[in-house]
């Protein structure tokens, strides 16, 4: 019944992205994009351009700020870092996802 | 949302241009990349590119969505709105034009109201703390609640207990002749308590003001404050002129500093050009012994503001005055027997105590018709916009068929009639901003009595007044309209072809509305004509002197401080000097002219009746004039002589008389050589004159006395020229030649005959300003009533464009539909005519007092207004009749 990549769950894709920041430093959008599917390995049906209203969104928020630099192919991109905002965001989501898994797992396990 | 994100977003809006660019840029890298990982992996370069973008999603979509997520999606929605608006009404410069003015009309009237309203019940004292000021006045009686001033002595008496109040003070206008570098202006003062400035907080420019306990005693050092704009007006602005002395009335008096910059915006219509200590007011004003303002108790000259202490509301504040009241009442029962406090916030006391409730009532009744007539002129914007809105009808049902919501459409729409407000807004401002500017002009032509300078400025607060007004003009205007479009089912409508369901209801309020504003266009149009035609007759009048040719001037050297031989001095040597210009036929002096707002009058009886002891003894116009009055303003002497050099003080006393007079006291005997009494002196009568208008223009002829003016010599007295000259051109010379016979006296209101008798209250001016206020709103009036006609015509026109198509397919000839439009128009327009027939005359009936030998029926006025606006009727449904005619019956048809 599992097929093989499925949609992006609400709200996740902002965290992805947070992740991504905190672990990689500053990357663009195409870095961003390519190592979430890396991390997802397959499993994930990702449009790459739905990046980019995310990355509007956290910018907005503050949690990450954005700079013109020059990518590997020596053109001009812009790169995403991660604020101090950001990172604290990004500890409280981390911990209210696991709470969410663990919780929905107990529920999935206890009715099967 | 939090409110770094609505900056971020707010000024996305302004930067969309270069965001999408960025935007752009940033995509076109990602899918560059993306290409070249797939070239790695082997892929031809164009199979590359079409893997990238596929791999990116819908890249259009995304924009959008980056769009609306970084922008405030309404004001992005607002931009469009009103540019599809301006686009729309470009595109129908008619009905733009029309609602435009239409609305312009409303809101020119609430801006001039609003702005004067602002001046005398709004705009807050620029002192400290102004909210705390409350006027203090005591009427005469209980009943009658109308403040007024106070006496000086009764204010000692309430300043000694004032719990509830910080301290009261108290002003009085004074007007003196101001000496300073040998020229000598006429001003107008106040004359204030030692603590005025102090309590209400002001500042000086320079020097210092008034302080308490300064010149509470005869005999103190005179001072006198300056107001900034007279001293910038008078002497430049120069710091030096504190400490120097000018003269005021004829006395020494030391400026001593000059008031903040901002308390010349303080006062309401009376504008002071200076303060004196109240102390001084008697000598400044010249008034005799015995009616001191500062000894009488029943002298009710003062006008008297308190300031509350903090938290101390102003009924706790009448409570506490209340006890002063009372045993003032029990301890001096002859003046204050009846009195009664009047306690009201300063606001509700402008521009005087006295005349302020009357004002408040005036304003917002002025305000209420104001309102009144912007609800009007909306109504007939929603007539054109339903008019608009019925051919438009499509257009609507498309953009609902092809998506759009019901409130976008309605904001749409809405947003349209807004822009329609505020264009209206824009031709609105300057317009109010010159009436008002007129409006002021014509309060400040007044010197004989004070300085009247009422500020009626476009400040801040009326201009968002105005602004909130204009947008719900704009609301209202489009709300009904905009719902019923969008409402409209768009499966009907689009089937129908336009021609959509029009409510009759709403049609018989449109037909009442034209109705009601030809009717009242008429009835103003009526008024304004009777005044014209009163105007013509009224300077017809046999005025009893000959007007042409005369310049006057008025002076008042006893405002210089100079006694009864000082003036007569003055007035022979200024007449001298007038009568050798060139061109001079003849000059004389009199007391008064007719028609002047400064006039007289004395008890005039028979020696053998004097006036019974219980009552007051009858008056009588009265003037004084010198020998050469009657021959210089053409007034023949019918019997008898004129007065001579000889008829001095020493002389028997002597007097000419009018006819009215001569015959009331001795009918068909002759009356030279009888004597009368007047203010108990006897005199002889040595001349008869014919009778003139003295007070109005439309007076019933009425007794008058002349006395020679060297045996009674008066305290100001106007100069009568008359020359061969143009007397415009005459008048800058007299003006000069006189101010050079004395500096020390002040020369004014210098203008010829005709401008005296056109401004003067007494004379033209009650017609002219009748005539131009009535014709002004009449146009007004004609403008909205021909807007509504043709908006509703148009209206119809629009949604019978089918069936007039479908008759013209069938042969119906193109005039008959033309009568057919016309004749609907007509209906109406006569309708109108005849409510507003009957209704002016009703108010010709109120306004009869003020017609001068017309009657308020007279039959050509009501014809030719009448006439008039039919035409403008017909003119105005033409248009719209016309493009029913020319429907053509096969686009009509193809719409189906």
């Amino acid at each position: 019944m599992s097929p093989p990549s499925s949609a992006v769950p609400y709200g996740a894709l902002d965290l992805m992205v947070l992740k991504t920041l905190d672990t990689m430093g500053a990357q663009h959008g195409y870095g961003i994009a390519r190592r979430i599917e890396q991390m997802a390995e397959g499993m994930l049906a990702l449009n790459q351009g739905t990046i980019y209203p995310a990355l509007l969104r956290l910018e907005q928020k503050g949690w990450i700020v954005s700079d013109w630099g020059t990518s590997e192919n020596n053109r001009r991109a812009r790169f995403y870092s991660i604020t101090r905002a950001g990172r604290k965001q990004l500890a409280i989501e981390a911990d209210l996802w696991s709470k969410t898994v663990a919780m929905m797992s107990r529920m999935l396990g206890e009715s099967s | 949302m939090t409110r770094r994100s609505i900056v971020l977003r707010a000024s996305a809006f302004f930067r969309r241009r270069s965001l999408d660019a960025a935007l752009d840029e940033e995509v076109r890298g990602h899918l560059d990349l993306l290409a070249g990982e797939y070239e790695r992996r082997g892929l031809s370069p164009e199979e590359a590119r079409l893997a990238a973008r596929r791999a990116f999603g819908g890249i259009e979509q995304m924009k959008e969505t980056h769009r609306d997520g970084r922008g405030l999606r309404w004001l992005d929605d607002a931009w469009r709105d009103i540019y599809q608006a301006l686009r729309s009404l470009r595109r129908a410069p008619v009905f733009t034009g029309a609602a435009i003015l239409t609305l312009a009309v409303g809101l020119t009237a609430v801006t001039g109201i609003f702005a004067v309203l602002n001046a005398f019940m709004l705009r807050a004292m620029p002192v400290s703390h102004p909210e705390q000021l409350v006027s203090i006045g005591t009427a005469p009686d209980k009943h009658v609640q109308i403040p007024h001033g106070m006496s000086f002595v009764d204010l000692q008496d309430y300043r000694k207990d004032h719990a509830a109040f910080e301290d009261l003070l108290a002003y009085s206008v004074a007007i003196g002749a101001l000496n300073s570098d040998n020229t000598t202006e006429r001003i107008t003062m106040y004359g204030v308590t030692d603590n005025y400035f102090s309590l209400l907080g002001v500042q000086p420019a320079i020097g210092r003001l008034i302080q308490p306990d300064e010149g509470r005693a005869r005999g103190d050092a005179a001072v006198i404050v300056l107001t900034h704009e007279y001293w910038l007006a008078r002497f430049g602005g120069d710091p030096s002129i504190v400490g120097r002395t000018v003269r005021l009335t004829g006395r020494p008096f030391t400026v001593i500093g000059v008031t903040a910059k901002s308390f010349d915006k303080a006062h309401t219509l009376i504008y002071p050009s200076a303060y004196v200590p109240l102390w001084m007011y008697d000598d400044v004003m010249n008034v005799p012994a015995g009616e001191s303002v500062l000894q009488r108790r029943d002298n009710h000259q003062l006008w008297v503001l308190g300031r509350l202490n903090p938290g101390v509301t102003l009924t706790q504040g009448r409570a506490s005055l209340e006890v002063t009241t009372a045993a003032l009442a029990r301890e001096y029962p002859a003046t204050n027997k009846d009195s009664a406090l009047v306690v009201v916030p300063e606001m509700h006391a402008r521009p005087n105590p006295n005349i302020g409730p009357v004002f408040r009532i005036a304003g917002i009744a002025f305000g209420a018709l104001a309102v009144l007539l912007l609800l009007i002129t909306s109504a007939n914007v929603t007539s054109l916009l339903m008019a608009r809105a019925a051919s438009r009808e499509r257009e609507v049902s498309l953009r609902a068929a092809l998506g759009a919501g019901r409130s976008r459409l309605v904001r749409q729409l809405l947003t349209e009639s807004v822009v329609l407000a505020l264009f209206a807004g824009v031709v609105a401002l300057p317009v109010a901003a010159i009436a008002l500017r007129n409006f002021e002009h014509g309060f400040a032509t007044s010197t004989a009595i004070a300085t009247l300078r009422p500020d009626f400025s476009l400040d801040p607060r009326v201009l968002v007044g105005v602004l909130a007004l204009t947008l719900v003009a704009g609301l209202v205007s489009g709300l009904a309209p905009a719902f019923t479009a969008a409402r409209s089912d768009l499966n009907v409508s689009l089937k129908a072809g336009g021609r959509g369901a029009s409510s009759e209801p709403r049609a018989f309020f449109r037909s009442a509305l034209v109705v009601g504003q030809v009717a009242l266009s008429l009835m103003l149009l009526v008024s304004g004509g009777l005044f014209v035609r009163s105007l013509d007759h009224v300077r017809q009048v046999e005025l009893g002197f000959d007007p042409r040719n005369l310049v006057v001037s008025s002076a008042v050297p006893s405002e210089s401080g100079y006694d009864a031989e000082q003036r007569s001095t003055y007035f022979t040597n200024a007449r001298q000097r007038i009568l050798a210009l060139p061109g001079v036929e003849n000059a004389g002096w009199a007391q008064w002219i007719p028609m002047a707002t400064v006039s007289d009058g004395a008890s005039v009886w028979l020696e053998s009746t004097p006036p019974r002891s219980d009552e007051p003894p009858p008056t009588t116009a009265a003037t004084r004039v010198d020998p050469s009055y009657f021959a210089a303003a053409s007034i023949p002497i019918l019997e008898g002589r004129a007065f001579t050099e000889r008829d001095d003080a020493d002389a028997m006393p002597v007097a000419i008389v009018n006819q009215t007079l001569a015959n009331q006291f001795w009918p068909k005997q002759g009356a030279i050589g009888r004597s009368f009494v007047i203010d108990g002196t006897s005199v002889q009568v040595v001349g008869v004159v014919p009778n003139g208008k003295y007070y109005f223009v439309w007076e019933s002829p009425r007794p008058m006395v002349f006395r020679p003016l060297a045996q009674n010599m008066p305290l100001r007295a106007t100069l009568v020229v008359r020359s061969t000259r143009q007397p415009s051109e005459l008048m800058g010379e007299i003006q000069r030649v006189l101010r050079g016979v004395d500096p020390a006296v002040f020369v004014y209101d210098v203008r010829t005959m005709d401008q005296h008798l056109a401004s003067e209250g007494g004379g033209f001016a009650a017609f002219s300003i009748g005539a131009m206020v009535t014709s002004v709103f009449g146009a007004a009036g004609v403008l909205l009533a021909a807007i509504g006609l043709y908006g509703m015509i148009a209206g119809r026109v629009a949604l019978r464009t089918k069936e007039f198509g479908v008759r013209i397919a069938l042969g119906a000839n193109r005039p008959a539909i033309l009568r057919d439009v016309l004749g609907r128009a007509a209906r109406l327009a006569s309708i109108g005519i005849v409510a507003g027939a009957v209704l002016a005359a009703f108010a010709a009936r109120g306004l009869s007092a003020l017609l001068l030998d017309v009657s308020p029926f007279d039959p050509l006025t009501y014809v030719v207004v009448s006439l008039f606006l039919v035409c403008v009727c017909l003119f105005a449904s033409f248009i719209p009749a016309r493009r029913a005619m020319r429907v053509d019956p096969i686009v009509a048809l193809r719409a189906e």
